[in-house]
C-alpha cells in the first residue's frame, strides 16, 4: 500500500454528490414499474398476518399483540422443519399446523379467561405473551439471525417487461393471491363464512341462534395462528428471521386492520395492498420520510372512514 | 476446560504482561480446571474486596446478538486470568440495555446506586451510550465504552472518565475513500441506513473519495423490504456501492439484492460490520462474496494473538468469533491491565483513570491503545475481501492495511 499512517489526516474533500435524480427517465419508470411489483409481493406477506388478526379482532373483539409471535414462530417451525427434512414445501405444510394447535391452546388456556374483560386486560396479557415468546425463542435458538434459503426453482429473478424480479416473490405474489381468493370465496359463499360474519355483526345474537361461540372462537383463532405461521415460513427466504422479528412487521399488520376495517378479509387485502405499495413506493416519493407513508395512508382513511374501508363495524 | 489451557498458553506467551499477572494466572488457572467455567466459586484467595464492573449490554432486542458476542468476548479474557487482577475478584453484573436510551440509563444508575459497581462497560446502541453519558461523566464512573460508535462521544461529548474501546463511526469508513477511488472505482452510489451512524460512516468516507457519487439511497433502520432501494441503486448505474448497514439489515439487503442478481455488475464495498459472521453465517450462499470492507479486524488476521483468541473462542462457543468479540475480549482486558497498573487500588480515581489511559497490548486486532486527545482507541483499519473458505466458510481477507486510524476529535 506504502500509505503511512493517517493520524487525523484528512483526505482530500470529495466532491459533492451530484444526486439521486440522475437516473434517465425510462430507468424513472422502470424503477417505478418494480416498486409496484414488490409492493404487491410485500403486500401478499402481510395479507397472510392481517386476515387472521382482523377477522380474530372484529369477532372476538380481542387485539392479540401474540400474532407476530405466532408468525415468528412459523418461521422457526419452518427453520426447524428445513434443518430437518431441507424440504421447503414440507416447511410450508409443518408451519400452520404447528402453529393451528398452538394457536387453538392458547386461546383456550388464556383468551378464554379474558374475553370479559376490557381491553386493557386483553393488552396486557398478549403483550406477555409476546415477551414469553421471544424469550423461549431465544432460550432455545439463541440471538443469532437466519434465513430460509430460497426453494429450488425460485432462485433467480425473472425478468417483467425488462425488470428484473426475484422469482420467489412472484411466487409470494401468487401464493397470496390463491389464499385471498380461497379466504373470499369461503368467507362469502361457505356456512362458516356466514357463521363468522354474522359472528362480527353481532356475537351475542349468533350465541343466542345455537352456534356454539367458544368453538367457533378457538377454531377461528387456530385458524388465524395458522395463517401467521405459513407467513412465517413465506417470509423466510428474503426477510430474516431472528427472535423479535415480530416487532418490526406487527405494527404494519396493526395499519392494514385499521385500514381494510374490522372483521372483513375484502378489507384486509385492500388494506394489505395499500400497505405494501406504501412501502414500496414510499422511498421513491418521500425519500428520507419513507416510514411515514404507510402511517400517511392509515391518517388519510381515519379521516375519511373512520370504521377502516370496509370495516363492518367501528 | 480447553478454554483454560489455551488461556494458559495464551498469557506464557503473552509479551506485555508482567510476571506477576502469569504467576496468577497460573494459579487460578490451575484451581479453575476442577471448576465451573462461570468461576463464580473460586478459593478465596482475595487480598481486595470484589471489583464489580456493571456491563450495561443488549440481551433482547435487535441488538441481542452483538450484546452476546461482547459478553462472550469479556468472559474469554476474564476467565482466561482467572477473573481476577492484583488480588482483586473481578464481578461482572449484567443488565439489559435493551435497544432504548431510557431503559439503558436506568439499568446503568441501578448498577451504580443499587449494586455499587466501581466502573460501567458496555453500550451497542449510539443513542443508549450518548443518553447515559450525562449521567456517568457528572458521577465520574470510569466507563468503557465496547461498541456504541457515535462521532460525538470521541468529540463534543467525550469525558474524562468515559473510554471507547471500540471505534467511532469514522474510523473504518475514512481509509475506505481514497482506498475505493484509487482501486476500485470512481462512480460509487452510497446506500446506508438512515440513521446517525450510516450518515457518520457515510460522510467520513466522502470526505477522502475523490471519485463521482452517483446516488444517495438510504434506507431507514431496521427496514425489511430492500427492492425499491435495489432498483434505485440499478438506476443510477453505479460501479460500486459503498454500503454501512449492520445486523438484520445487511441480511436482508444482501439476501434480496442476490435474487434479483444486482452485484452481477456491481462491486461491494463499504463498512466492515454488514459482512461480519453474524450476517454470513444467517444469509450463508447470499453473501456477498467479493465485498471489499474496512473495519478494525479481520477473522483471518495472521497474528498469533488473533490466532489464540479465534481458536479460544471457537473451542469455548463452538463458533467464529467476530468483531464485537473482539471489542468485548480487549475492553475486559484493559479492565485488567488497569487494575494490574494501579495494583488493585482504584479509591484514587483519577490514577485509575490514567492507568486506564496508558493501557497498550496486542489485541487480536493489533495494536491497542487510547488516543490521549479523545480517549477514543486508535485502530489499525484493514481493507478486507469476503472470501468463502473451504474450512471456515464466510471470511474476510485483508488486502491491506492502514494502521493508526485516530477519530479527528472535532
Amino acid at each position: 500500500m506504502g500509505r503511512g499512517p493517517e493520524r487525523r489526516s484528512r483526505g482530500p474533500t470529495g466532491p459533492p454528490a451530484s444526486g439521486g435524480g440522475s437516473a434517465c427517465k425510462l430507468t424513472a419508470i422502470e424503477v417505478a414499474l418494480s416498486a409496484v411489483l414488490n409492493g404487491l409481493a410485500f403486500g401478499g406477506l402481510i395479507f397472510l398476518l392481517a386476515a387472521g388478526l382482523s377477522v380474530i379482532f372484529g369477532l372476538m373483539d380481542v387485539l392479540n399483540l401474540a400474532h407476530g409471535s405466532f408468525y415468528m414462530l412459523g418461521a422457526y417451525v419452518g427453520l426447524t422443519v428445513l434443518g430437518l427434512t431441507n424440504n421447503f414445501w414440507l416447511a410450508l405444510i409443518a408451519a400452520p399446523i404447528a402453529l393451528a394447535i398452538l394457536g387453538g391452546a392458547v386461546e383456550v388456556i388464556f383468551f378464554r379467561r379474558i374475553y370479559q374483560r376490557g381491553h386493557l386486560m386483553q393488552v396486557l396479557l398478549t403483550f406477555g405473551l409476546t415477551l414469553v415468546f421471544v424469550d423461549l425463542i431465544r432460550w432455545r435458538f439463541g440471538p443469532q439471525t437466519h434465513s430460509l434459503p430460497t426453494p429450488p426453482g425460485l432462485e433467480g429473478a425473472v425478468h417483467i417487461v425488462g425488470i428484473p424480479f426475484a422469482s420467489y416473490k412472484l411466487f409470494v405474489i401468487l401464493f397470496a393471491t390463491v389464499v385471498a381468493a380461497v379466504l373470499v370465496v369461503a368467507w362469502r359463499k361457505s356456512k362458516v363464512g356466514a357463521i363468522l360474519r354474522a359472528g362480527v355483526a353481532d356475537r351475542e345474537m349468533l350465541g343466542l341462534l345455537g352456534i356454539d361461540l367458544s368453538r367457533v372462537f378457538t377454531a377461528t383463532f387456530a385458524f388465524g395462528a395458522a395463517l401467521a405461521g405459513l407467513a412465517g415460513v413465506v417470509v423466510g427466504p428474503y426477510l430474516s428471521v431472528y427472535p423479535g422479528m415480530d416487532e418490526s412487521i406487527l405494527v404494519l399488520v396493526l395499519v392494514v386492520v385499521v385500514v381494510g376495517g374490522l372483521g372483513s378479509i375484502e378489507g384486509a387485502i385492500i388494506g394489505s395492498l395499500l400497505v405494501g405499495l406504501a412501502n414500496a413506493i414510499g422511498p421513491l416519493v418521500l425519500g428520507g420520510f419513507e416510514a411515514a407513508s404507510i402511517f400517511a395512508v392509515m391518517a388519510v382513511v381515519l379521516l375519511v372512514r373512520p370504521r377502516g374501508l370496509l370495516g363492518l363495524r367501528q | 476446560m480447553a478454554d483454560t489451557s489455551e488461556g494458559l498458553l495464551g498469557i506464557g506467551l503473552g509479551d506485555a504482561l508482567t510476571r506477576r499477572q502469569v504467576l496468577q494466572a497460573g494459579l487460578t488457572g490451575a484451581a479453575m480446571l476442577g471448576l465451573a467455567a462461570c468461576g463464580e466459586t473460586q478459593p478465596a484467595v482475595s487480598a481486595g474486596p470484589d471489583f464489580k464492573v456493571g456491563a450495561v449490554l443488549p440481551a433482547s432486542k435487535v441488538y441481542a446478538e452483538l450484546g452476546a458476542s461482547i459478553t462472550n468476548g469479556m468472559k474469554l479474557y476474564l476467565d482466561k486470568v482467572g477473573n481476577k487482577a492484583a488480588g482483586r475478584k473481578i464481578v461482572l453484573l449484567f443488565e439489559d440495555e435493551e435497544a432504548s436510551p431510557d431503559v439503558a440509563l436506568a439499568k446503568t444508575r441501578k448498577l451504580v446506586e443499587q449494586d455499587n459497581v466501581t466502573m460501567i462497560a458496555g453500550y451497542v446502541a449510539s443513542p443508549d451510550a450518548v443518553g447515559s453519558r450525562d449521567y456517568l461523566h457528572q458521577n465520574a464512573i470510569p466507563t468503557l465504552i465496547a461498541n456504541a460508535g457515535a462521532n460525538v462521544l470521541s468529540r463534543a461529548k467525550k469525558s474524562p472518565y468515559i473510554y471507547r474501546t471500540s471505534f467511532s463511526n469514522w474510523q473504518p469508513s475514512h481509509p475506505m475513500g481514497s482506498y475505493v477511488a484509487d482501486n476500485i472505482t470512481k462512480k460509487v452510489t452510497l446506500v446506508y441506513a438512515n440513521y446517525a451512524a450510516g450518515s457518520e460512516a457515510a460522510a467520513s468516507f466522502k470526505e477522502t473519495y475523490t471519485g463521482q457519487i452517483l446516488a444517495e439511497v438510504k434506507p431507514p433502520l431496521n427496514n425489511q423490504d430492500y427492492s425499491t432501494y435495489i432498483s434505485q441503486i440499478r438506476a443510477s448505474k453505479p460501479e460500486a456501492i459503498y454500503f454501512f448497514l449492520s445486523g438484520t439489515d445487511a441480511d436482508n439487503f444482501f439476501t434480496q439484492a442476490k435474487q434479483v442478481d444486482l452485484f452481477a455488475n456491481i462491486k461491494v464495498t463499504g463498512a466492515g460490520f454488514g459482512v461480519e459472521q453474524d450476517v454470513t453465517q444467517a444469509i450463508g450462499d447470499k453473501s456477498p462474496v467479493g465485498a471489499i470492507t474496512g473495519l478494525h479486524w479481520a477473522y483471518t488476521l495472521d497474528t498469533r494473538e488473533n490466532k489464540d483468541f479465534t481458536s479460544a473462542y471457537k473451542s469455548r462457543y463452538g463458533k467464529l468469533a467476530d468483531v464485537f468479540a473482539v471489542q468485548g475480549y480487549d475492553t475486559a482486558r484493559v479492565i485488567v491491565d488497569a487494575l494490574n497498573a494501579v495494583k488493585g487500588k482504584t479509591d484514587d480515581k483519577q490514577a485509575f483513570l490514567k492507568a486506564i489511559a496508558d493501557v497498550k497490548f496486542k489485541s487480536p486486532r493489533g495494536d491497542f491503545l487510547f488516543d490521549a486527545a479523545t480517549n477514543n482507541v486508535i485502530n489499525p483499519i484493514y481493507i478486507r475481501e469476503l472470501i468463502k473458505d473451504p474450512s471456515l466458510g464466510y471470511v474476510n481477507k485483508v488486502r491491506a492495511t492502514v494502521a493508526s486510524v485516530a477519530d479527528p476529535g472535532h
